[in-house]
């Protein structure tokens, strides 16, 4: 909120400014910017018009005579607001203003404007930065004097705080509000907020009557007709307060309605009551077939649950959001009906949003207003429409109030408070505090103290807890002592799978390879075939599902780091999202791993399932989504499948902008977690050599080199044999067509003695054989 | 035959490629070509036993194969020069044998920090899920349906029928839904955090589309704001450096009574005052709070009895200010050059 320090100073005594800022912002209204609004206007002076002319070359320009002290100036302007009498803010050449054409300050130079000379500029709100109103110039005080620099005219520049205020602090949505809670933290002297009762005057009363259908959207609506009003521009004053408050003038009767609404924190609206077929307004929640125009000029049409203000033909406004624009006052309105009322702030944001339409008013009314106060705000916008408007009230106040708020009484304790505060306040100094915020004593004891809740902090304070923030944030809670917590250490709940997660991580780092983290929504052409999870409201295309593979998205990373100039040395450890049927999906913790070609890949995962402590995996070729046909194979761990490996195929190399040929392994981590282990056993080193021997090989290419190695290990019936492993592999056209040569290397080992030569012939006979009848091979 | 001979002229092959010295050479050439014993010339001594169909094959082979080799260590013996390589003096300054180091992204740095600092206080770690329902999202935490946060503007929603009693499906906008599911599951005392991932609408240079929150939770008997303060104090120490201090403002969270903004001593000025920190010294760095009774009343525990303090804070805006990054966006570019340097 926008609050003017002079306008805050007419009801409290404030603390210099930087004392009040540290002061509010310990006590939780946040100061988020302080405004000097008005300033470097000292060389703009008032000046008055003396005659306006049409311009003799320009339909849409006028020429103005203005008297400034001792001078009458000939300047050109383009805006239709300005008559002769007028008092206005006059730029002479060689001074500036602060926004020009291009929102920076500008200089006024003498130029010609379409053949004649323009001798200054006469400026709007906007040129003088005061307020975004480029409408017209800004019309003065007529009472001016002229030659008065503008900045003592209108008492500029302004210092205006700009705070931000919680969602459950409505109450300080409000200059009155504001002042009342910088009294309550500094102590400073307050003057109440008066407001005279404004019964009827006129013999000839209008009618009136309203009916509340839903008092659960309504629960208070209090209303006046106030007639023989005359409308024209509002005071100065006004209008400056306005301008500083962020708000923009209208005229006498809506900124009276605006300028009560910034003071109290109640919004107010004002129709015109000649609109109101019957003087009689209905408030209800809209049905089908409801439309209006808004004060905005949209035509809307209504489904249910709406607030509407209505009368028995048609809906004069969106309750508590916009008026309407028929019902809205106009040039020729002179009486209105002034509506001052509480709404629900739940149907009021469901509306705001549901029309995109937030106003000053649904702001307030979202937040929560004090249900005491619609008629002390319309008492003073009355007194003021009086004042600047001429009228007179012309009905009694209306006051549709079924259930009077009671003040909630709520109990703080001393226990309870020296348990949160962690010393001991005695428990008077806490009731001078709460007396102050305005929550008065009901009854005290020793350690008791009782209550109660002010009308404007009815939703916020309702239980003990809240009496404590209101006492800890006032006593400050830089005196609150820090001391560790000194209970029992409760015993950690399982951690291993970030403990392992960790291993994994810093397994792959040392191998050479940096973890990259991809945001974990894809596009839906980066799907691939399985069913994912939509998110209904995503901010980009881009980001429009939850992946179901990391395999796009790191890809997608090593493209960029390709093209980039930076090898792709990365794996992405995260979160899959597989869809379950009426469940939340199963969120599988994956791993992703790329290696420029598939053995690097490959041994990669080899090195990090033996960093685990997993057994040997296995390497089916298989076919897979994102792979080439040739390329692929599945990964088995202990007889589980835990992933895939392969060579990204052309199609998904080119859906992720990737130029080179790349290995990635994706490797479902919440299954090969389950088949670690942190029962290590220990095993003793064989006290007897083994035996080391080396076979050649040549085999058909096609025949899988893991076939061989595992037919051997499993089939042989190698008494000795403890493993195989193979090396050396190529193909030499010399070798004849589609053949390979490989090289086994076998290791003889027994548990109770040292082995023969006879020992191993024997077994590396049966090797030879299986290998010779199952595998087909030539052995050298 | 063939296989034996294409084997062996690799492996001579290899061997002349790994020679250093003339001499080296010499050995390998003695090993394969020797007039006495050498491999290949062993082979060609057994010619003659051989049939004429596979002297067919195997002769002009072997002729290959004497080739390759003679060539091999003919183009060798030219490199090391017929003579000993020269042995260079150790060089110290000269660079060491370069091998590749990979890192981890920051986020998970920072992730693993945060947790081990929490653990020298005694707090384990939880986790929950990050596709959640509305009602450990937002309900159990105090805040109705018609909350601000719960907005489309504010919390993503997934396509998917709502469960009964728990709502609309939605990715968590925060950790604190872990706080419900650990005190559902878990009789205090009570002290976890919850690192986790979060997703909210938003994209701008302090806003990510996915982030990373870390929740705390402590619940026992008696506790104060003062522990509160005491356990964040000690983090922020930890974490950001032995100088860096905590102050508290009061704000407002359903989920916490009193509730309280953190801000922490400036990082760049040490509360002097710089840009960075808007001249006010301080830097704001996450909400905290002590645990609402509605909240305790949620997951069945009784609020007389029990008492607690909670904190949800982003990872990625303690990296900002840790390292002083003006667009947290970046760490989720992945680029390497960016990523190599944390």
């Amino acid at each position: 909120m926008l609050a003017p320090i002079s306008w805050l100073k007419e009801y409290v005594d404030l603390p210099p400014l930087e004392t009040l800022v540290e002061r509010l912002n310990q006590t939780g209204t946040t100061v988020a910017a302080i405004h000097k609004f008005g300033e470097g206007l000292e060389a703009i002076l008032v000046g008055e018009i003396l005659e306006v002319v049409p311009h003799p070359n320009a339909d849409k320009l006028q020429l103005a005579t203005v008297q400034i002290p001792g001078k009458k100036l000939s300047i050109v302007c383009g805006a239709r607001n300005i008559a002769a009498g007028q008092k206005v803010p006059v730029a002479q050449i060689g001074t500036s203003v602060p926004v020009g054409k291009d929102g920076v300050p500008m200089k006024i130079e003498r130029i010609k404007i379409r053949d004649i000379e323009s001798e200054g500029m006469l400026c709007s709100a906007k040129e003088l930065g005061l307020g975004d109103d480029h409408s017209g110039i800004l019309i003065l005080d007529e009472n001016l004097r002229i030659g008065t620099p503008l900045t003592t005219a209108l008492t500029l520049p302004e210092t205006v705080l700009e705070t931000e205020v919680t969602t459950n602090r409505g109450d300080e949505l409000s200059i009155y509000g504001l002042a009342s809670e910088i009294a309550a933290v500094t102590g400073a002297k307050h003057t109440p907020l008066k407001a005279k009762s404004s019964e009827v005057e006129l013999k000839s009363q209008f009618k009136l009557a309203v009916r509340v259908a839903d008092h659960r959207l309504c629960p208070r609506y209090s209303a006046q007709v106030v007639t023989d009003l005359k409308i024209g521009p509002s005071p100065a004053w006004m209008q400056l307060r306005l301008r500083e408050s962020g708000m923009r003038p209208i005229n006498n009767i809506v900124d009276v309605t605006n300028y009560v609404m910034l003071l109290t924190g109640q919004p107010l609206h004002a129709f015109d009551y000649s609109k109101v077929t019957g003087g009689g307004i209905i408030v209800r929640e809209s049905k089908t077939g409801d439309r209006v125009t808004t004060l905005d000029g949209v035509t809307r049409l209504l489904g249910f649950g709406t607030i509407v203000i209505a009368d028995k033909e048609k809906v004069l406004g969106l309750g508590g959001v916009m008026g309407g624009e028929d019902s809205g006052i106009g040039e020729l309105t002179d009486t209105v009906v002034l509506e001052s009322a509480i709404f629900n702030p739940v149907a009021i944001r469901q509306t705001a949003m549901k029309y995109n339409l937030r106003s000053e008013a649904s702001l307030r009314f979202e937040r929560g207003v004090e249900m005491a106060g619609t008629v002390r705000s319309l008492n003073l916008a009355v007194e003021l429409l009086k004042e600047y408007a001429g009228g007179f009230s012309a009905s009694g106040v209306i006051d549709i109030y079924p259930e009077k708020y009671q003040p909630a009484k709520v109990t703080l304790t001393s226990t309870k408070l020296n348990q949160y505060l962690g010393y001991n306040l005695p428990l008077v100094q806490a009731e001078a505090i709460l007396t102050k915020l305005g929550l008065l004593t009901v009854s005290r004891t020793k350690d008791k103290l009782i209550v109660k809740v002010p009308s404007w902090r009815a939703r916020d304070i309702s239980i003990e807890e809240d009496l404590i923030e209101e006492v800890a944030r006032v006593s400050g809670y830089d005196a609150i002592p820090s001391s560790l917590p000194t209970g029992a250490i409760p015993e950690a709940t399982a951690i291993s799978a970030i403990q392992l997660i960790r291993t994994i991580k810093d397994h792959l780092t040392s191998l050479g390879l940096t973890e990259v983290s991809v945001y974990p929504m894809v596009s839906e052409s980066l799907l691939g075939e399985d069913v994912a999870l939509k998110i209904s409201n995503s901010i980009s295309k881009e980001w429009g599902y939850l992946r179901t593979s990391l395999i796009p998205g790191v890809t997608q990373t090593a493209a960029m780091n390709l093209n980039l100039g930076s090898d792709p040395a990365i794996f992405e450890v995260g979160k899959v999202y597989l869809p379950k049927e009426a469940d939340l999906p199963y969120e599988r913790e994956a791993l992703a791993v790329i290696g420029p070609d598939f053995v690097t890949a490959k041994g990669y995962l080899e090195s990090l399932f033996e960093k685990l402590n997993l057994p040997a995996a296995r390497f089916s070729a298989c076919s897979a989504q994102y792979f080439s046909e040739d390329s692929a194979a599945t990964v088995e761990v202990g007889n589980k499948l835990v992933g895939e490996i392969g060579e990204l195929s052309p199609t998904w190399a080119e859906k992720t902008g990737l130029h080179r040929r790349l290995t990635i392994a994706e490797i479902d981590l919440t299954e090969l977690m389950k088949l670690t282990s942190s029962q290590k056993s220990f095993r003793s080193i064989a006290k007897y050599p083994s035996v080391h021997e080396d076979i050649s090989i040549v085999v058909a290419v096609s025949t899988p080199i893991g076939e061989i190695t595992d037919g051997i290990l499993l089939y042989s019936g190698a008494k000795y044999l403890v493993s195989v492993e193979a090396f050396d592999i190529f193909a030499d056209p010399r070798l004849g067509g589609n053949k390979k040569s490989v090289s086994l290397s076998l290791t003889f080992q027994a548990e109770d003695k040292t082995l023969t030569d006879n020992d191993v012939r024997a077994d590396r006979k049966k090797i030879e054989e299986l290998l010779k009848e199952n595998f087909k091979v030539k052995i050298r | 035959m063939q296989a034996y001979l294409v084997e062996l002229e690799r492996k001579a092959l290899a061997e002349i490629q790994s020679a250093k010295t003339s001499q080296d050479l010499e050995g390998v050439r003695i090993k394969y070509l020797g007039r006495k014993s050498g491999k290949l010339t062993q082979i060609i001594s057994e010619l003659p036993t051989l049939s004429v169909a596979e002297k067919r094959v195997v002769g002009p082979l072997i002729n290959e194969v004497k080739t390759h080799l003679e060539q091999a260590l003919k183009d060798a013996l030219g490199e090391v020069g017929g003579a000993a390589k020269p042995q260079l003096p150790l060089d110290v300054t000269a660079p060491g044998k370069k091998f590749p180091v990979g890192k981890l992204h920051p986020v998970s740095q920072a992730y693993y920090e945060i947790i081990e600092i929490f653990k020298e206080l005694g707090f384990g770690v939880a986790e929950g899920p990050e596709v959640e329902w509305f009602w450990y999202a937002f309900e159990a935490l105090n805040m109705p349906e018609n909350h601000p946060a719960a907005d489309d503007f504010e919390t993503f929603y997934i396509e998917a029928r709502s469960s009964k009693e728990k709502g609309r499906m939605l990715l968590r906008p925060h950790t604190s839904p872990v706080q419900i599911r650990v005190m559902e599951q878990v009789k205090p005392p009570i002290r976890i955090i919850a690192p986790g991932r979060c997703f909210r609408p938003n994209y701008d240079a302090s806003h990510i589309p996915s982030f990373y929150q870390f929740e705390g939770l402590m619940v026992d008997k008696g506790l104060s704001i003062g522990n509160l303060k005491a356990v964040l104090e000690y983090f922020v120490r930890r974490f950001f450096g032995p100088d860096i201090k905590i102050r508290l403002r009061p704000h407002h969270f359903n989920f916490t009574e009193p509730s309280f903004e953190v801000d922490i001593t400036c990082t760049v000025c040490k509360g002097k005052g710089c840009p960075l920190c808007s001249r006010t010294g301080w830097l704001e760095l996450g909400g905290a709070g002590m645990v609402h009774p509605k909240v305790f009343e949620a997951v069945g525990l009784d609020p007389e009895e029990w008492s607690g303090f909670a904190w949800g804070w982003g990872i990625e805006r303690c990296i900002a200010i840790k390292y002083q990054i003006p667009d947290v966006r970046v760490l989720y570019e992945n680029d390497l050059r960016v990523l190599r340097q944390f």
